[in-house]
């Protein structure tokens, strides 16, 4: 559809407007706000919807308020490449015209003409696309779903190569999905009746598997009983023999046990025999035993009666010397103590000597130390009464600065009085008064007295009643005798302060200060070096000038010591001459001592030799009597013991009891050997080793049965549980079901799979169409926001063809996201790139209603080079820009301009 | 005397390809068949029931299995006589030492466990050959035989060998290694010592070699293999003069509630289809039909949908609906179907990926391959998903 002419008459408030359409290219309507841009679209949109006739809210809309006018409205347009003029009157009198134009002209009105127009409309124009590619104020600038409009669904197919879209697609890919939902979950794991079946399935396979295993273990018990039944069959044979082999040992022995009889009960007397062989003896041995030891026992009774005569001999010889042991023991301890006594006094002198030095030591240390402390109290004083004297300590800073003051007045002083005249007054018949002004002048000159008196201060010579004079100081002098007035106060006070009369007392009371210090010091240190071995409690009493107590007590000590030594010393004893020869006299005492010491040990030792052998001498003899006393009593016993052994058996019978049991021995020795020989004939013990070992095989042998049929009835009472609980048929039933699951699950997962199969296919070639279909688009709309924004301008576009996300310099932002500017930048480029794919001769004109006014000067620069190359060269395309500011579409090259005005 | 001879129970069998539900009914089919045999019994006239071996499926049976085969026999109205056969032998775990089975047996019922002759009535003896074992190293029958003393059997007195196994005659595989000899049965029957042969071990109705050597065959089906399963033999035998043959007529009764039933077809079109439907849709018993069905041939997508939707109708209906790879091979044919979906766009481009990997599938997944769910898609799954595209875009579902 093209549009060439629009005339508005009474619509809204526009009285009358025509304006003209260039075929092809932008026209710019420009116009002040309320001037009816936008009525002229109302105008145009209610020729082709609203019937004339109608009385709709639309249609009263389209009436200007003011005035009781009919609205019309007339358009010149090219539609289905058919140029038609076509007119509307509203409310009254209404009408409609058509007008056929070309070759073949028509003028219709009325239905006919409505008709006919919207047959034309209903044929050619795409509403979807004319709705699309109309940017209205009050749009964001997105582009309305064009999915529906077949003239844009038409081009980019054609664009794409092949018919893309399909009818249908959409009910058909819900059918699929939800086929695919019956088996997979949305992140393809198995569900519903699908995962079902898998776990039937795999249940199955552990019953199986589970029957299996007890079905095996049913035939390892079946071999198991097998075996166990070889092993009882052996056992059961192996027990035949055993017992056969028995049978035949057992009829041996029985033969060859009178043998063996014989030749126990041979053993057994022969033992008899030796019994009582030993017996007699025995019996014999002691009757030789107890004679003999009778004998012994008086033998050696006479012996130990004779030795303790000896013993008692030599017992008074000892003890003789015993008492001559003790005695010169006793001598030898009075020798070791004289020579202690000795060592004692020489010892005593030389200590008596040493205290005797240590005394006058420490009477000495105390005498210095206390002529030290008087000097040291002396300074102390004369320090303590300087500081004391109610003045400030006088120091050489504070002399210094006295001297210093006294110079520095002095000076001033002299200055003054040279620089200030002096005044001689001469008192001829009056008084003359002089007032000098430091009161120190004369005051009065008597007539006749000539006083020279120095101005140095305001000076006045009056005599009174006649004249008076006043020598005045200049400011300087004044300023001087400010400064001596200031100085002699302070050096007035500084000596107050010190309590001095001048600059020389305190120089003289300096000058004893330091001397007394310096006093302090000396016998301080001294003080401290004499008394530091005393440690310093004692150094510090005595630099407080106090006599150190500790030195005091120890020369009492000394005292002390050196009279209780002369009190103990012996009497008549002379005192060595010196500490050397004491020391002599003490080592040679004691050298004495030593000597005398072991003298004394030598006889000790002596005598406790002696006590030990008269203790043993005793000894022995004790012993031996309790011996001689005890062999007599046994002497006597075994006398005894002899008569009565005698009274029984005497020596005769003994010895020929012995004789017979002999002779019965030697008898039964030869029994025995026969009867040894006997049975090693008959070989009893071959036959009973044979018995004993075919007893013990055949015992092992029934051990071995008994085990085995235990075994074996063990195995038997599994098999017949197993039997009993019907594996077989437990694994067939497992078996079926395992095949049924597997069956179920074979066709449920076709179904699954076709269902997934199918699903991944449709939607695999969906998207690729969807790729292809939006390509010519996106690639069109592309190439101008190229033109606007760069080369890395992108676009995603959806598959209803509407703007989803804008690329930009790599960074995609959602279209929703875009700024209002962006948006209808973008919207006006979607809808040229749209008008460009379209066919031309069924292509509606682009309308953009008041746009760009969030766009910056250079977004609406790049946006007129994009409108006036969307629209030059082949472009066969209508562009019409409404607007209230024209300057945003100036850049537009080759643009037609309508301006409205009122 | 009359008998009813029968053999080859297979209590406590179970089939892989049986859903849980039709192998219960199943197992339950083989214990009623015992009550419908004891009515026979009862309502022929017959003087005992001879089972010649394989009562159970095999030896470990569950002890509800057993009681309930116990309690089938304990309704039986007159004596029964069981021979334990190769899948029930006596040897270890046999179910017939069992303390259950020892225990609980009916007094009226009876094991014969030991080879040799057993009189069960004035005038009537069994020669019984029982498997001892799962491997016998000889033939049990003959070996029974051998126990008769010599000559015809006395006079007046009925013979019946009640045996178990297959017999040289008919089952020369390999496997057997110890084949019931009929020539000797045959001598014995000529002879009069003994009249009738009663086997069992063959699951179909079968006369071997003699009229008076017969398998009775399983009462109710095991397998598609089997001729003519299903039946029960009533059999009057009488003896003859002392060695001469006695007669012996035997008639088959079918007692049989279960069908397997083997078809197959070819699949080509419409009418194929429709008559494989119709077909279906008119076997009788289908609860208690196991079909086994093959079928091959070459359809079109939406054939082959209906197709799967047939078989998927009639296997709700029937106890089991068995397709074995080795029998069935449909081939699917890329045809217009699809096209006249009118799937365009990228739908058009999808399907026609999805056909192109279809057409390089070989065929069904075998189910001989070791079966893993979830593989990655495939050309099998792209013919299944073709299946499912066409179904979907018809609005149909699943």
């Amino acid at each position: 559809m093209r549009l060439h002419r629009l005339t508005l008459r009474d619509v809204k408030g526009v009285r009358e407007r025509t304006v003209d359409f260039p075929d092809r290219g932008v026209l710019v309507i420009e116009g002040p706000n309320e001037i009816g841009k936008t009525t002229l679209l109302d105008g145009f949109d209610a020729l082709l919807m609203l019937k004339a006739t109608s009385k709709a809210a639309a249609v009263r809309a389209l009436a200007p308020v003011d005035r009781d006018v009919a609205p019309f409205v007339e358009a010149e347009l090219t539609i289905g490449g058919q140029r038609v003029r076509y007119a509307k009157r509203w409310l009254r009198t209404p009408s409609t015209t058509l007008d056929i134009l070309g070759a073949r002209p028509e003028h219709l009105t009325g239905d006919a003409a409505q008709q006919r127009l919207d047959a034309m409309v209903e044929q050619h124009l795409d509403r979807t696309l004319w709705d699309a590619l109309r940017l209205t104020q009050t749009g964001d600038g997105s582009v309305a779903p064009l999915v529906s409009s077949a003239v844009l669904t038409a081009a980019l197919d054609t664009a794409a190569g092949a018919q893309q879209h399909a009818d249908g697609a959409d009910a058909l890919l819900d059918k699929v999905a939800a086929e695919v939902a019956l088996y997979f979950t949305a992140t393809g794991r198995a569900t519903g009746v699908y995962r079902e079946a898998l776990t039937r399935h795999t249940e199955a396979q552990d019953a199986v598997a589970e029957a299996h295993r007890r079905l095996e273990e049913g035939a390892a018990l079946l071999e198991r009983l097998g075996q166990a039944r070889e092993r009882a069959a052996a056992t059961d044979s192996e027990v035949g023999q055993a017992a056969e082999r028995l049978a035949a040992a057992e009829r041996v022995a029985g033969q060859t046990e009178a043998v063996a009889t014989a030749h126990e009960v041979a053993l057994e007397r022969l033992a008899h025999a030796q019994d009582r062989q030993r017996l007699t003896r025995r019996a014999l041995r002691q009757r030789e035993a107890l004679v003999a030891e009778r004998e012994e026992c008086s033998r050696e009774l006479q012996q130990a009666r004779h030795g303790n005569r000896a013993d008692l001999e030599a017992a008074e010889e000892q003890a003789q010397a015993l008492l001559m042991a003790e005695a010169a023991a006793e001598a030898a301890a009075t020798k070791v103590e004289e020579a202690a006594d000795d060592v004692a006094a020489a010892r005593a002198d030389a200590d008596h000597l040493a205290a005797v030095r240590e005394l006058e030591v420490r009477r000495d240390v105390l005498d210095r130390a206390e002529e030290l402390i008087k000097a040291v109290c002396a300074a102390r004083g004369v320090v303590a009464a300087q500081e004391g004297s109610g003045g400030p300590p006088v120091g050489g800073e504070l002399a210094r600065r006295v001297r210093a003051l006294q110079d520095r007045l002095d000076a001033m002083t002299l200055q003054h009085d040279g620089a200030t005249p002096s005044v001689e007054v001469e008192a001829w018949d009056s008084v003359v008064e002089v007032d000098t002004g430091d009161q120190t002048a004369v005051n009065s000159v008597r007539p006749g007295e000539r006083v020279r008196v120095q101005a140095s201060h305001d000076t006045t010579v009056e005599v009174p009643g006649h004249a008076r004079i006043r020598v005045r100081l200049h400011e300087e002098a004044r300023h001087r005798v400010a400064e001596i007035d200031r100085l002699r106060v302070e050096l007035r006070h500084t000596l107050t302060e010190l309590n001095c009369a001048d600059v020389d007392e305190v120089d003289a009371l300096v000058e004893t200060a330091e001397a007394a210090r310096t006093r302090l010091r000396e016998a301080t240190r001294d003080v401290e070096a004499l008394l530091r071995p005393w440690g310093s409690t004692v150094t510090a009493e005595a630099v407080a000038g106090v006599l150190p107590r500790r030195l005091v007590e120890e020369v009492e000590q000394a005292r002390s010591r050196v009279a209780h030594g002369l009190a103990a010393r012996r009497a008549g004893r002379e005192l060595p001459v010196d500490d050397a020869r004491a020391r002599v006299a003490v080592r040679v005492a004691e050298g004495a001592l030593r000597d005398a010491r072991e003298r004394h040990q030598r006889a000790r030792d002596a005598l406790a030799r002696r006590r030990a052998d008269v203790a043993t001498l005793t000894t022995r003899l004790d012993r031996a009597e309790g011996h001689i006393a005890a062999q007599q009593d046994r002497v006597r016993a075994l006398q005894t013991q002899l008569v009565a052994a005698r009274e029984d058996a005497s020596d005769e019978v003994l010895a020929e009891q012995v004789g017979r049991c002999a002779a019965e021995v030697g008898d039964w020795t030869r029994a025995v050997h026969e009867a040894a020989e006997a049975m090693a004939a008959a070989n009893v013990e071959g036959a009973r080793a044979e018995l004993r070992s075919a007893r013990h095989q055949h015992t092992l042998a029934s051990r071995a049965r008994e085990d085995a049929h235990a075994e074996l009835n063990q195995i038997k009472g599994q098999v017949e549980m197993a039997a009993g609980e019907g594996r077989q048929e437990l694994y067939d039933l497992a078996v079926a079901h395992l095949d049924d699951a597997e069956r179920d699950l074979r066709a449920i997962d076709r179904r699954a799979r076709a269902a997934r199969h199918l699903h991944a296919t449709l939607n695999r070639h969906r998207d690729n169409a969807h790729r292809a279909y939006v390509r010519p688009y996106t690639h069109a709309l592309e190439e101008l926001g190229r033109q606007v924004y760069g080369s890395g301008f992108a676009v995603t576009v959806d598959e209803d063809l509407s703007l989803s996300a804008r690329t930009l310099g790599g960074v995609t932002v959602p279209f929703a996201e875009l700024s209002g500017g962006a948006k209808e930048q973008l919207g006006i480029l979607a809808r040229l790139a749209v008008a460009r794919l379209v066919d031309p001769t069924q292509g509606v004109p682009v309308v953009i209603d008041d746009a760009l006014g969030y766009s910056d000067p250079q977004r609406l620069q790049q946006m007129g080079a994009v409108l006036g190359s969307a629209t030059e060269g082949s472009a066969d395309m209508q562009v019409i820009l409404l607007t209230c500011t024209p300057e945003r579409y100036a850049t537009i090259p080759d643009v037609h301009t309508v301006r409205l005005t009122a | 005397m009359r008998l009813l001879h029968t053999a080859d129970w297979q209590i406590g069998m179970t089939r892989s390809y049986l859903p849980p539900e039709a192998q219960q009914r199943l197992t339950t089919a083989r214990t009623e068949v015992v009550r419908r045999i004891g009515a026979l019994a009862s309502e022929q006239g017959c003087d005992l029931v001879v089972v010649a071996g394989d009562v159970f499926e095999h030896n470990q049976l569950t002890p509800q299995t057993v009681r309930r085969a116990l309690e089938a026999l304990r309704e039986v109205p007159v004596p029964v006589y069981l021979l334990p056969g190769n899948h029930d032998h006596l040897g270890p775990m046999s179910v017939w030492s069992s303390p259950l089975l020892r225990e609980e047996l009916p007094e009226h019922v009876r094991i014969l466990d030991t080879a040799g002759v057993v009189q069960v009535a004035e005038g009537v003896e069994l020669v019984a050959a029982p498997w001892t074992g799962k491997h016998p190293v000889s033939d049990p029958v003959a070996g029974a035989l051998d126990l008769l003393p010599e000559g015809p059997s006395p006079e007046g007195t009925v013979r019946i060998v009640v045996g178990h196994g297959g017999v040289d005659l008919l089952d020369r595989d390999q496997h057997n290694t110890v084949p019931v000899a009929v020539e000797p049965l045959v001598s014995a029957l000529s002879g009069g010592r003994v009249h009738y042969v009663a086997l069992g071990d063959r699951h179909s109705c079968t006369q071997v070699g003699d009229p008076a050597i017969w398998y009775s065959g399983a009462p109710e089906p095991t397998d598609w293999r089997e001729q003519r399963p299903g039946e029960v033999l009533v059999v009057d035998v009488e003896p003859g003069p002392p060695g001469h043959r006695g007669t012996v007529e035997v008639r088959p009764q079918r007692v049989a509630r279960w069908t397997y039933l083997a078809l197959a077809r070819r699949v080509d079109s419409e009418d194929d289809l429709e008559a494989l439907d119709r077909e279906l849709g008119l076997l009788p018993g289908k609860e208690r039909t196991v079909l086994r069905l093959g079928l091959r041939g070459t359809l079109g997508l939406a054939q082959h949908a209906r197709l799967e939707e047939i078989l998927e109708r009639h296997a709700d209906l029937l106890a089991a609906l068995h397709r074995p790879e080795q029998h069935n091979d449909v081939v699917l044919v890329d045809d217009d179907d699809l096209g006249e979906l009118g799937l365009g766009g990228f739908l058009a481009s999808a399907l026609e990926e999805i056909r192109g990997e279809a057409a390089a599938a070989s065929g069904p997944p075998s189910e001989q391959e070791a079966f893993r769910p979830g593989l990655p898609d495939d050309e099998a799954s792209a013919r299944d998903a073709l299946s499912l595209l066409y179904r979907l875009t018809r609005g149909g579902s699943r």
